[in-house]
């Protein structure tokens, strides 16, 4: 039941053992915070019985993975923490205390840390699969056959503690009842702090957790007759758990993800009926075997889909319920949905489509996704003089360049250049280079000069690498250049659907930066240029430490150092160890972009992503882009929960900023202003040499701000 | 001038209306009564006259010619305004807004630019850099380009002394094809002299060669002279990449694009001689293509075009002061400014055209300027409609070099205004007054004050 999110810092001061441990017991709720883990430990000693074995168990286990030197960050993180705990909490709940049950509660979970170790290492490193709690299924089985040889006795439930309050509706009894099971407390009490915790977590997991309470209820009254108050409860534990882990945590919680949920949920009640009966003549638990068993096959089974969408599978460091709904459809928002590979355009300069998509002329069938380009002067002519010569051209014998980073799959490189008005229908594509950037995509830039083409076949090229030049060859009646995406490497291959990352577009009057954009019939477009001396105040050299006076919301000033560091990955980000925020960023290219921020709210990298979201290095005047923020981190804390509720079936959650960048000095600034229900935002950046020096965001009447008090290394 | 008419001798004229040769028509047989729409009449009204006009929208449109022609060519080449060629504050900022660097040659100029952008946007050449300048110049991570042994020498002291590692560059100079050796700046790359600045620079470990600067003439019109120097240039790259392990960060070609002025020694007009922004991004890109720097970062390209940049955006209205007959049939015509204000009248021929619509024949015309010595000829010899006194006439193209080598000589300095590209007009330079030159004056006590 591991959900969190790789690399990010728990955020807390805590020991790591207190911490490993606390955050074992959030995990059985997909959750990765201590403070949920201790509410829930919480839960949990209201039946100490249970309790304190369940303790014993994550503790020893901390200590066990110091021993079998596992990584200790991974332990501090909940890994090898909650099969241990379920262990301890199963047989404090199964066995009557002694020494027989203390010795088998410590094999057991010896047994569960090397079976999680075991099952990491095979089902997560070769299906890149969870392991969930199987560990823990099997070791519990285990426990139990050998209980009565090693003379341990069982014993049955208390009477009454687990009874409701007179006026609670049985149903919610039963709910209660069931979250408290899934900790072996299957108690109101409990069952209520558990409730309590996953809904302060996330109102979303909670929804889903109601869902998947009703369906096992539904069934549990029309369809299955368990004779067994047990059984009830192990039925709704197991659904409520299935309908979490597909519908929020491991699918980005959306309509979609909410039916998937929902048959998760009927799926696993089958199953849970039919293991019951299974079992119950060897004289076995059905435990959390249904739900293991349906998101093992659900996740692994939803991976050999051909689109992954609707339901659209986390495909990135997984946080809460939330915060997946929000990073999705901000990353869709601000990278759009194509391919990961982004294109820039493959020439210098500014240049006009002169044929787009579907275009009129030859753009059409199988090869609508295709764009033609050519120059035009300031007037708009794509040729000088007569035009009669193909020197009068503009674009003629301009480089052509490599639009991503590919190795070279085909070249054509000595068919002639047409005359003017003459065409070459034999070989339309005339000279070309094809560069292969990943499985099935490649890119084709066509109708070069024949004896112009600078690369060879099986040449690695990187962005911006010289092909060519641009020619008349081909089918082509004037010089201009012919870009298209296809699957394959056969010339004449069908072309796929393309888009141009990071142009700039409206030079002349209004220049505006896209993040992407499929270039329509007579837009002139360029690639951001690179400035240097616009890179230096993003350059966050790896070690660096930069200290700030942050004025929050409510006028509280704190101070906050941030440092900067790189990942194993190769990720960049920034990080406030005292408020465990974390800010991911890329600087290298042509503009600094923030991919997420995550951790408290009150951290200065939240205000570096909401007023900074993206800069290019390249700053004309008047440039102008767009950017969009998560719109929940402006909703009024009183509407968040509310609406948290509901977001997952609205049709869109981002904020749209509209940012406007200038020089200032040697420095950059960046203004935003965007708007939301309860009213304008509007944002300011100021970056000089050692980083962001000034950074505001106002909301209505609420304003954060921050400013650099000083810089140095990280020691 | 009511009552009657002064006495005139009768003269020939030989009628040349509206006639065509193979060159077209003839030139000063056109008014031009407004600029990007503004009347001339109506700025002399609020400005005076003598009057300098700049169009903010010819100077951006001339930028972004040249900024084009090289971006498809020349991924990341970058412009420096030279201050020289016209460093008003105003026009400046349009260059830096349009993003170019700065390109300064004194310490004067170099304080200026250091107002308006930031010290590594800002290209120090120039053949005196005295130790202040020096010191200024690397305090502020200006890009300083050597120009000779002593100033290299002198360079290292400085940088010493304040303890920086300055990024400098040299200045390099060799025989082009087609155009007047230009030695006088730089080291000598025929003769080893440039790399042995460069290996001096090394062993010196003081300063750090971070890039070449060649400056191979004014006002030069053979593309092949540009193409030959970028191969020099890419060539010594090369050789100090391969040999000596230095990559550079840029490559500054110099100026020196022609305008579409025409030199009194040419022939035909410059519209039809100077090349194209096309034409030289063409031949330097073709030049550079020797670079071998495989694995490396490009260095960036760097132009400090000045002239060809602010030579159309800038016009001078002047007005007719007096007609007056020359012994040899000429009309001589006497406007309120001459080379006092228009310095490139010693090169140019200037194009000059009449300020409002006209009648009457073109007859051979001499324009003078106003000041009371033999030199003052804005044009010695054109075809040109009959003007009244008060009458307006435009001298175009003047945009370079005037406003910078203008001179306060028998008469002061006229006033300079822009007009914006949505058509404001506003005043960027103030007309002087007597005030101004006695601002700078002194009476030393013995002359004694007042009276």
């Amino acid at each position: 039941m591991t959900a969190a999110r790789p690399g990010a810092p728990a955020g807390s001061r805590l020991p790591a053992p207190v911490q490993g441990a606390l955050i074992a017991y959030a995990q059985v709720l997909f959750v990765d915070h201590p403070g949920v883990g201790a509410a829930l430990l919480g839960a949990t000693l209201l039946a100490p019985r249970v309790g304190l074995p369940g303790l014993a168990a994550v503790l020893l286990a901390q200590a066990l993975v110091r021993v079998l030197h596992l990584s200790e960050a991974a332990a501090a993180r909940g890994r090898y923490g909650t099969n241990p705990l379920l262990v301890g909490l199963a047989i404090g709940a199964w066995f009557e205390p002694g020494i027989g049950a203390a010795a088998l509660l410590a094999l057991a979970v010896v047994a569960a840390v090397l079976l999680e170790a075991a099952l990491e290492s095979s089902l997560g490193a070769v299906l890149n699969l969870p392991v969930f709690s199987v560990p823990f299924v099997l070791v519990a089985w285990l426990a139990i056959a050998a209980a009565p040889l090693v003379g341990v006795l069982g014993r049955s439930p208390p009477e009454g503690w687990q009874a409701g309050p007179p006026w609670l509706p049985a149903l919610a009894v039963r709910l209660l009842r069931s979250l408290g099971a899934v900790f072996f407390a299957p108690g109101v009490a409990a069952g209520a702090v558990v409730l309590a915790a996953l809904l302060w977590r996330s109102r979303i997991a909670t929804l889903l957790a109601l869902g998947g309470f009703a369906v096992a209820a539904l069934l549990s009254r029309h369809v299955f007759a368990f004779a067994s108050d047990t059984s009830l409860l192990v039925l709704d534990a197991n659904a409520m758990l299935a309908a979490v882990a597909l519908g929020g945590v491991w699918f980005v919680p959306q309509r979609a993800a909410f039916a998937f949920a929902g048959v998760a949920a009927l799926l696993t009640s089958l199953l849970t009926a039919g293991a019951l009966a299974l079992l119950r003549p060897v004289g076995l638990p059905v435990l959390f075997l249904p739900f293991n068993a349906t998101i093992l096959v659900a996740l692994q089974a939803m991976r050999q889909r051909v689109r992954d969408g609707a339901p659209k599978a986390v495909d990135f460091a997984a946080g809460t319920p939330e915060a997946n709904l929000a990073f999705y459809r901000t990353r869709q928002a601000r990278f759009g949905p194509g391919p990961a590979i982004r294109f820039a355009p493959p020439f210098a300069g500014r240049w006009v489509v002169t044929q787009g998509v579907d275009g009129p002329h030859t753009h059409r069938g199988p090869w609508r996704h295709a764009l033609d380009f050519e120059v035009a002067d300031p007037s708009g002519a794509t040729f000088g003089g007569a035009g009669r010569e193909l020197r009068d051209h503009h674009a003629y014998r301009l480089p052509v360049l490599a639009a991503a980073e590919g190795t070279v799959v085909k070249v054509v490189g000595e068919v002639p250049d047409n005359p003017v008005g003459a065409r070459n229908v034999r070989e339309p594509y005339g000279n070309l280079v094809l560069l292969q950037h990943g499985p099935g995509l490649l890119s084709l830039v066509a109708h070069l000069s024949p004896g112009s083409i600078e690369v060879r076949e099986g040449q690695l090229v990187r962005e911006g690498a010289r092909l060519g030049l641009c020619g008349n060859s081909g089918r082509s009646f004037v010089p201009h250049l012919h870009f298209q995406l296809q699957a394959t490497a056969r010339i004449g291959a069908p072309t796929l659907a393309l888009a141009l990352a990071e142009v700039v577009t409206g030079e002349e009057v209004a220049p505006r930066l896209h993040r992407w954009l499929v270039p329509s019939e007579g837009e002139g477009v360029r690639g951001l240029a690179r400035r240097d001396e616009l890179a230096a105040p993003f350059a966050f050299p790896i070690g660096q430490t930069l200290l700030f006076e942050v004025r929050g919301r409510s006028g509280r000033v704190h101070r906050e150092a941030i440092v900067s560091r790189i990942g194993l990955l190769g990720e960049l980000f920034l990080e406030s160890p005292a408020l465990g925020a974390i800010l991911w960023f890329e600087n290298q290219g042509r503009q600094f972009v923030v991919y997420d921020v995550a951790g408290r709210r009150e951290s200065v990298l939240h205000l570096l992503a909401d007023a900074a979201p993206r800069v290019p290095y390249d700053l004309p005047p008047g440039l102008r882009w767009d950017d969009v923020l998560p719109r929940r981190r402006f909703r009024r804390a009183w509407t968040r929960w509310p609406i948290d509720l509901v977001e997952p079936f609205l049709p869109e959650s981002g904020l749209a900023l509209d940012l406007e960048g200038r020089r200032a000095g040697a420095g950059v600034e960046v203004l935003g202003a965007g708007r939301t229900r309860a009213g304008p935002v509007e944002t300011r950046a100021l970056f000089g040499g050692g980083g962001p020096l000034e950074l505001s965001v106002r909301m209505g009447r609420q304003r954060r701000s921050a400013r650099l008090l000083e810089e140095g290394r990280d020691g | 001038m009511t009552g009657k008419p002064a006495y005139e001798p009768p003269v020939l004229i030989r009628h040349q209306t509206g006639l065509m040769n193979k060159l077209g028509r003839i030139a000063g047989a056109r008014p031009l009564t407004e600029i990007d729409g503004v009347s001339i009449a109506a700025l002399v009204e609020r400005f005076g006259s003598p009057l300098f006009v700049f169009s903010e929208r010819t100077l951006v449109a001339r930028h972004r010619e040249l900024r084009e022609a090289l971006a498809v060519r020349l991924p990341g080449a970058r412009l420096a305004w030279s201050y020289k060629t016209n460093s008003l504050d105003a026009i400046c900022r349009v260059m830096h807004r349009e993003g170019s660097l700065a390109e300064v040659v004194s310490e004067s100029e170099l304080d200026r630019a250091l107002r308006l952008v930031p010290g590594p946007e800002v290209i120090f050449n120039g053949p005196f850099k005295p130790e202040g300048a020096l010191e200024k110049a690397f305090r502020a991570g200006a890009r300083v380009h050597l120009d000779h042994f002593d100033e290299l020498a002198r360079a290292e002291a400085v940088a010493r002394r304040l303890a920086v590692r300055p990024r400098v560059a040299i200045r390099v100079h060799m025989a082009l094809p087609g155009i007047p050796p230009w030695s006088r700046f730089g080291f000598n790359l025929e003769s080893g002299q440039a790399l042995d600045a460069a290996r001096r620079i090394g062993a010196g470990g003081v300063l750090q060669l971070a890039g070449l600067h060649a400056h191979i003439g004014t006002f030069v019109q053979e593309l092949d002279a540009y193409r030959q120097e970028a191969r020099q240039l890419a060539g010594l790259a090369n050789v100090l990449a391969r040999e000596h392990g230095v990559l550079v960060d840029w490559i500054d070609l110099g100026g020196g694009f022609a305008s579409r002025n025409a030199l009194h020694s040419q022939y035909l007009p410059g519209e039809q001689v100077t090349p194209s922004f096309a034409q030289y991004a063409e031949a330097i890109a073709e030049g550079l293509a020797a670079l071998d720097l495989p694995g490396a970062r490009a260095p960036t390209i760097l132009l400090e075009t000045g002239r060809a940049l602010v030579d159309e955006a800038g016009s001078l209205v002047a007005t007719v002061h007096a007609n007056k007959r020359l012994p040899d049939g000429r009309r001589g015509v006497i406007l309120d400014t001459g080379v006092n204000s228009l310095f490139t009248a010693f090169w140019y021929r200037h194009d000059v055209l009449p300020a409002q619509e006209f009648s009457g024949t073109p007859e051979p015309t001499v324009l003078y300027g106003p000041l009371c010595m033999a030199i003052d000829v804005v044009r010695d010899q054109l075809l040109f409609p009959p003007l009244a006194p008060g009458d307006r006439v435009v001298v175009r193209n003047v945009g370079a070099y005037n406003v910078t080598q203008w001179m306060q000589f028998i008469t002061d300095r006229p006033a300079v205004a822009m007009i914006s590209r949505a058509g404001e007009v506003g005043l960027i330079r103030r007309r002087e007054s007597l005030d101004t030159l006695l601002a700078q004056e002194e009476i030393p006590g013995w002359l004694g004050a007042g009276r």
